[in-house]
């Protein structure tokens, strides 16, 4: 199965999604074949995904434009996208969306986006990708503390309860979107 | 010029200052301690190497009718003004990016004015339970990493960030970081014969950070503290409040902890060590390779910082910064092969510096840390 993941964000980048989306391709690049697309230049290395780079230092309508061509591209290769929710990955993908088939699974990773308070064009942007995209899928704050790696203290007890549940919350969410991807590319 | 006659200028510069001063501080009720650490010792021969330093006074006193504890900044000099008003405008702007995920803690500002021809920046003096290094490891593990991660949340990424940013701080690529080495290695080039193994590793270093360039690059854009050391924060109620605002800048994000590991590695071996098992347990490897490549950076800028001092010092103090020079130089071999230094190398060096430093610096000293 070929994977697109389409994110905002990616390592060096701090803020959510970006460490969720690191992760996501390292464990799902174990048994896919996967591309990110990102704004970025540098990133980090995720298991065996590769990257396809859109530079942040230019000015946001043609960073937004390359990205969209860039994301057309993707979703001519690859067999479903990824999508991480954030205006600057949601925008190229609806475009996309509306001249590609490639089937959409929008993921809400991004805590900090929230459309009541964002403006009404980015409202009306994520509500229509909404309705175009195959499956969206959300997480319970619960589930967001999950997925997030505890940090080993060098000075104290290393925190293996919280590591194993780490593990598991990955296993059971990367099952969950391989049974969404099975579906929606079936 | 001699260290005799840096000396003599300093004092005269003192003395000039202090009482073209003492009008103004009356007028703004200003009472100085009888006690200044900040301006005794060695503190003739500090002079920023990469940062906008100019001359200045760092006094402290009271402030005020209520005589509230105060650090009171004074300079006529005006590369001394552009830097005070440079850390003033860093320090408003630090809390109002929408790209920075925290906000840090500064010393309230008292009074920041212009009078006969003075620059002059009163500022609290932040009440300090204990010095950072009398901690516990744990507690100074705990405090650094606190005040690393902080800056790491300031990120600069898109053309409106830069924006922003550029007419502020200042802005550093793996480029940049490059150019100044060329002028550590040229520093170097300059000392005695017998100093050779110091340029020689410089030059080894150069090629090392020149082949892993991108891997300076990939943390570019993140603010750091440049000069990121005990001496440069104070710690109240378990809160950490930074003071030399004018050292922010924007480039790689390990510049600030390199700076901090290596003067960890003479003053805290535990924390070192613990703040890089922490970057091995829990950071992307190519942030380790990052760090390392920073440190190495670091140390080139210390040694060259050590070398500039030579010319100005003599007796014990210049036979103490050639030792410093060779002290870095080993640390930077250590460093360049992936190693510690030996710890039998930092104590004897320790003994030497201890044995070499003047009565005024060792007081200086007292409580710095």
């Amino acid at each position: 199965m070929r994977i697109g993941i389409i994110t905002p964000l990616f390592p060096p980048d701090i803020a959510e999604p970006a460490p969720y989306c690191k992760t996501l391709a390292t464990k799902l690049s174990f048994s896919e074949t996967v591309t990110v697309l990102l704004y970025g230049s540098l990133p980090e290395r995720a298991g065996s995904a590769d990257f396809t780079c859109v530079p942040k230092r230019q000015l946001t309508t043609l960073r937004i434009i390359h990205f969209t061509i860039k994301l057309f591209r993707t979703a001519k290769q690859n067999d479903v996208l990824l999508v991480q929710n954030g205006p600057s990955a949601e925008l190229p993908t609806l475009l996309v969306s509306l001249i590609t088939t490639t089937p959409i699974i929008l993921t809400l990773s991004d805590p900090r986006v929230d459309t009541k308070n964002s403006g009404a064009l980015y409202t009306l942007i994520h509500k229509k990708l909404k309705a175009r995209a195959t499956v969206c899928i959300s997480f319970t704050d619960e589930e967001r503390e999950y997925l997030t790696k505890p940090e080993i203290h060098p000075l104290r007890k290393p925190p293996e309860a919280e590591l194993r549940q780490y593990e598991k919350a990955w296993k059971e969410h990367t099952q969950t979107l391989i049974k969404h991807i099975h579906h929606v590319t079936t | 010029m001699s260290q005799h006659s840096a000396q003599a200028e300093w004092k005269t510069y003192l003395t000039q200052e202090l009482s073209a001063l003492a009008p103004l501080f009356s007028k703004y009720d200003i009472i100085l301690s009888p006690e200044q650490p900040h301006i005794k010792g060695e503190r003739f021969l500090m002079q920023a190497l990469t940062t906008t330093g100019g001359k200045k006074l760092i006094l402290v006193g009271s402030y005020g009718k209520n005589k509230t504890p105060a650090i009171i900044k004074a300079t006529r000099d005006e590369a001394g003004a552009k830097e005070l008003k440079h850390e003033r405008l860093c320090r408003e702007q630090l809390n109002s990016f929408s790209f920075a995920y925290d906000t840090f803690l500064s010393p309230t500002e008292l009074l920041f004015t212009e009078a006969e021809g003075f620059t002059i920046s009163v500022q609290t003096l932040i009440p300090q339970e204990s010095t950072f290094l009398s901690r516990s490891t744990e507690s100074q593990f705990d405090l650094a990493l606190r005040a690393l991660k902080a800056q790491e949340l300031v990120h600069a990424t898109t053309h409106h960030h830069f924006s922003t940013i550029k007419n502020t701080f200042g802005y550093k690529s793996a480029d940049d970081y490059l150019e100044l080495f060329k002028f550590f290695i040229k520093t170097a080039t300059h000392l005695d014969n017998e100093d050779q193994p110091t340029a020689d590793i410089l030059s080894r270093t150069y090629e090392k950070l020149s082949t892993q360039k991108q891997d300076i690059e990939r943390y570019c854009g993140f603010l750091t503290h440049t000069d990121f050391v005990p001496h440069n924060f104070r710690i109240h109620d378990n809160k950490m409040y930074l003071l030399d605002f004018s050292s922010l800048r924007f480039g790689n994000k390990h510049e600030g902890w390199a700076r901090f590991l290596n003067f960890m590695t003479l003053y805290n071996h535990d924390l070192e060590t613990a703040l890089l098992q922490y970057v091995s347990d829990n950071r992307a490897p190519e942030e380790q390779v990052s760090l390392q490549l920073m440190r190495l950076y670091r140390l080139g800028e210390i040694i060259t910082y050590y070398i500039n001092t030579l010319a100005q010092s003599e007796g014990d103090l210049h036979t103490l910064n050639s030792a410093r020079v060779t002290f870095w130089s080993n640390v930077l071999k250590y460093e360049y092969a992936g190693e510690r230094v030996p710890r039998e190398i930092v104590s004897s060096y320790k003994k030497l510096r201890d044995a070499l430093r003047s009565t005024e610096e060792k007081e200086r000293q007292i409580n710095l840390h």
